[in-house]
């Protein structure tokens, strides 16, 4: 279902509700279409700093008496700031849904922002970049995007620098807020073990009488590949090499969702690729496997393959996977053997998907992300992926894969 | 949940069927008696590459597994291997039949046992990269110092190096044997499909377990701390220990006992986040883990925290601990940790894997006590609260941090 096609409220709000009234649980989520790419640079780290303070009280409750109204419902909650959004998430017992929807609203609609609070919170913020940055794994995942899109907007730290985040201003933090929590750029998520009418009473009762004007920020039409680099990072400490190649998707989802062939071709590359990938680097380096990861955002899209080899097998590995790829990309693959499982491994992939509706609290944050962005959701394309054959296949892998501006990451310890 | 009774295949295996109407999937698990514990130190890590080498040894099992849109997992503890699957609803047969052929090989190829060390060594290398995880083991090497529990399950990987095809074909003829097993399935199947399904496949597992019962005492030493000087990392990961030597024994008393340990997590939680995160940004993130092996078990506390706050969280962490050792709990602590508990269990019925993997560990560690569980949250009261509180002693820590170098 395409977010304009999705039910609002009177004030203009969006929601979906899937009712699965077996479940013990319910999931209340809102995605905000509010991420780092529409931040000033000299705001970067802004949407995550609100994504925190959402937390630290509201006009009407005091951090300490959200955290007191969260335990009394015992309800869990988090959020996470993607490039395009930001995504707050509540789990509750179903006989706590009412709690879940009240907290939320309270905590999107009247947030307080205080000064002092936020000050205090910004230690936590800086604390949590600088742990990213000592992961390797962590700090691989966040260099990606700043070497694929260089010099563009996706490729500023979704968390923010630690400069900025500590230069935030409460003014300007409170007019980030009030700019972009509104009706009209947030989208509602309810799912799991409540009735379709209880869910859409509550969404009105506490969602619908939320007036704020919105205008919506300009944002570049489609973020692309600068160009292709490799950046090695040595890191003192590290035990061994942590790696990837990483493709950008141009308008993935938002253009794509015109183009469903082409994102279900992506996804069955990706369940073709882990594959191939596990038996012939087994096979021939004897090693560990890569692992592939397609996150489609709004407007961009990252197609990773990670190597995760060890530094004395990296340069066999990584031979090896660009090998794979060149293959795909050229079309010389053994499509009559593998088309079957191609396919089975999209519609594995769909058929997961249908059964992690157990749980609501994912399926929740799901609609309300993805929702936000102007997207689709991937089961949507369900009936995309019997149809697809391997010249549409070869075609994706030509248009989104070019190994001419692939970005590959490498942290490794010092030679 | 009112579980049935388990029942006997001819060959040994226990078999506990819990349909669970109208959800999604079916979750298939099988426990066995083996796990980290068992293993000689000299090739710690075998239970966990075993059952990595079995997904290896045929090259179409994934894809066949994949065909029938069936998901798959392993865990492994200090004390059973479990095995699981997720399998669509309408694909009971199928999951019982792959997984029967799973458990049934007993030849093991130098090829799939040397790929297979490759990625658990490589595992372990990745994941000792990681500050906070590097913090938590380099705990666990002070606190259950001089016993095959102060490495991780995952074991070392000089001692992976040494594993071998027949020492792993040993294991197989020894403990991968129908009666050592408990098979458990759980969601939405009807009792007689699954039935018809299991006597179908399982029955054909052969053999009987000679594993030989492990002493499991794990002694305690005394409290100390460790901190490791990194180069390349700017914030300090902390881990907090406390050891509670055959607190969890398999009557009923005991597993009261444990699930008021569950209950101090819940509100310890609640409490380091308010001090620590909430009242004063001192940390990301600050969180409890209880650890039960069933003969021993412990509590962790871990987190991240820029250098210069680490006295001042340790201290705070640490007047925490004393309160919970005073007893200072409300009434409304007390309804809220029982609830929170009750909650857990209830959504994880939800999910179908992992309330069949969690019933096959339970039935092999808590044996009968796992049909006992009608309220298992009301046996924690104040007086419980109160008592097992006052096994925390904030002088007998165990502390391990990873510190910029």
């Amino acid at each position: 279902m395409k977010l304009d096609e999705l039910p609002k409220l009177s004030n203009g709000m969006r929601f979906m509700i899937i009712s699965a009234p077996y479940l013990h649980s319910v999931g209340v989520s809102v995605g905000v279409k509010y991420g780092s790419v529409y931040e000033p640079e000299r705001i970067n780290g802004s949407a995550h700093a609100a994504e925190h303070m959402l937390f630290q009280g509201t006009e009407r409750r005091s951090a300490q008496d959200l955290e007191k109204f969260k335990n009394r419902h015992n309800l869990e909650w988090n959020a996470f700031t993607a490039p395009e959004t930001v995504t707050y998430m509540i789990g509750a017992p179903r006989d706590s849904a009412e709690a879940a929807v009240d907290i939320l609203s309270d905590m999107v609609q009247n947030s307080a922002i205080d000064a002092k609070l936020l000050e205090n919170e910004k230690g936590a913020i800086v604390n949590e970049i600088m742990m990213r940055a000592d992961n390797p794994l962590a700090m691989l995942y966040d260099t990606i995007p700043a070497v694929l899109f260089e010099g563009q907007k996706a490729a500023v730290s979704g968390a923010g620098k630690k400069e900025t985040v500590l230069a935030l201003a409460r003014d300007e933090m409170f007019d980030v807020y009030c700019k972009n929590y509104t009706p009209a750029n947030m989208v509602l998520s309810i799912y799991g073990g409540i009735s379709k009418k209880r869910a859409t009473e509550l969404a009105d009762r506490y969602f619908g009488g939320f007036q704020r004007p919105y205008t919506e920020p300009s944002l570049p039409d489609s973020i692309g590949p600068s160009k292709s680099k490799t950046i090695e990072i040595e890191k003192e400490g590290l035990n061994t090499t942590h790696a990837a190649i990483a493709f950008a998707i141009p308008g993935s989802r938002r253009i794509l969702a015109d183009n469903p062939r082409d994102i279900v071709a992506l996804e069955v590359m990706s369940g073709y690729l882990s594959k191939k990938l596990h038996d012939e680097v087994r096979a021939q380096t004897g090693g560990s496997d890569p692992g592939i990861s397609f996150y489609p955002n709004g407007t961009f899209g990252i197609f990773s393959i990670f190597l995760d080899c060890g530094s004395k097998k990296f340069e066999r590995t990584n031979a090896l996977v660009l090998s794979e790829l060149e293959k795909l990309i050229n079309g010389d693959i053994n499509i009559d053997i593998n088309a079957d499982k191609v396919k089975n491994a999209a519609v594995l992939y769909f058929n997961t998907n249908q059964m992690e509706l157990d749980h609501a609290l994912t399926m929740a944050v799901e609609g309300a992300a993805d929702q936000a962005v102007h997207s689709v959701t991937l089961r949507d394309f369900e009936g995309v992926v019997n149809e697809i054959n391997n010249d549409q296949l070869h075609a994706a892998a030509q248009k989104y894969l070019k190994l001419g501006r692939a970005a590959q990451v490498i942290v490794r310890p010092p030679k | 949940m009112k579980l049935n009774k388990p029942f006997l295949l001819d060959n040994g295996l226990e078999v506990m069927i819990n349909p669970a109407r109208g959800l999604h999937s079916i979750g298939v698990a099988v426990g066995l008696d083996y796990g980290a514990l068992n293993e000689p130190l000299k090739y710690s890590g075998d239970a966990s590459v075993l059952q990595g080498v079995l997904y290896e040894l045929d090259p179409t099992f994934r894809d066949r597994l994949a065909a029938e849109g069936i998901q798959d997992g392993t865990d492994i503890d200090y004390q059973v291997s479990t095995f699981w699957f997720k399998a669509p609803r309408q694909k009971i047969t199928e999951a019982c039949k792959l997984f029967t052929e799973l458990l049934s090989q007993k030849k093991i190829t130098e090829n799939a046992l040397e790929s297979e060390k490759q990625d658990k060594i490589q595992s372990n290398l990745r994941r000792s990269d990681n500050p906070m995880y590097a913090a938590l083991i380099s705990l666990d090497r002070i606190m259950f110092k001089g016993s095959r529990a102060a490495i991780p399950t995952a074991g070392e990987n000089s001692a992976i190096e040494r594993i071998t095809t027949s020492h792993l074909e040993k294991i197989l003829r020894r403990a991968y044997a129908p009666d050592s097993m408990v098979l458990s399935i759980y969601g939405s199947v009807g009792f007689e499909s699954a039935f018809r399904a299991v006597t179908n496949t399982f029955s054909a597992l052969e053999g009987k377990s000679s594993v030989r019962k492990m002493d499991y005492e794990i002694p305690v030493p005394a409290p100390s701390s460790v901190s490791v000087k990194r180069p390349g990392v700017t914030q300090t990961n902390l881990a907090m220990g406390f050891r509670f030597n055959k607190t969890r024994s398999m009557d009923e008393e005991g597993i009261a006992d444990w699930k008021t340990i569950d209950s101090i997590s819940v509100l310890l939680d609640d409490r380091l986040f308010n001090e620590l995160r909430n009242k004063r940004g001192l940390i990301y993130f600050c969180k409890s883990q209880p650890s039960s092996e069933g003969y021993f078990s412990s509590f962790y506390i871990y987190g991240g925290t820029q250098p210069k706050n680490l006295p001042e969280v340790k201290d705070l962490i640490l007047k925490e601990i004393q309160k919970i050792k005073d007893g200072e709990f409300t009434r409304e602590d007390l309804r809220r940790a029982r609830r929170e508990l009750k909650i857990r269990r209830e959504t994880d019925l939800d999910n179908t894997e992992k309330e069949a993997s969690e019933l096959a560990y339970l039935r092999l560690t808590q044996g009968d006590q796992v049909f006992d569980e009608a309220d298992p949250e009301g046996r924690i009261d104040m007086d419980r609260l109160r008592k097992v509180g006052g096994m925390f002693d904030p002088d007998k820590n165990y502390f391990a941090s990873i510190e910029p170098k």
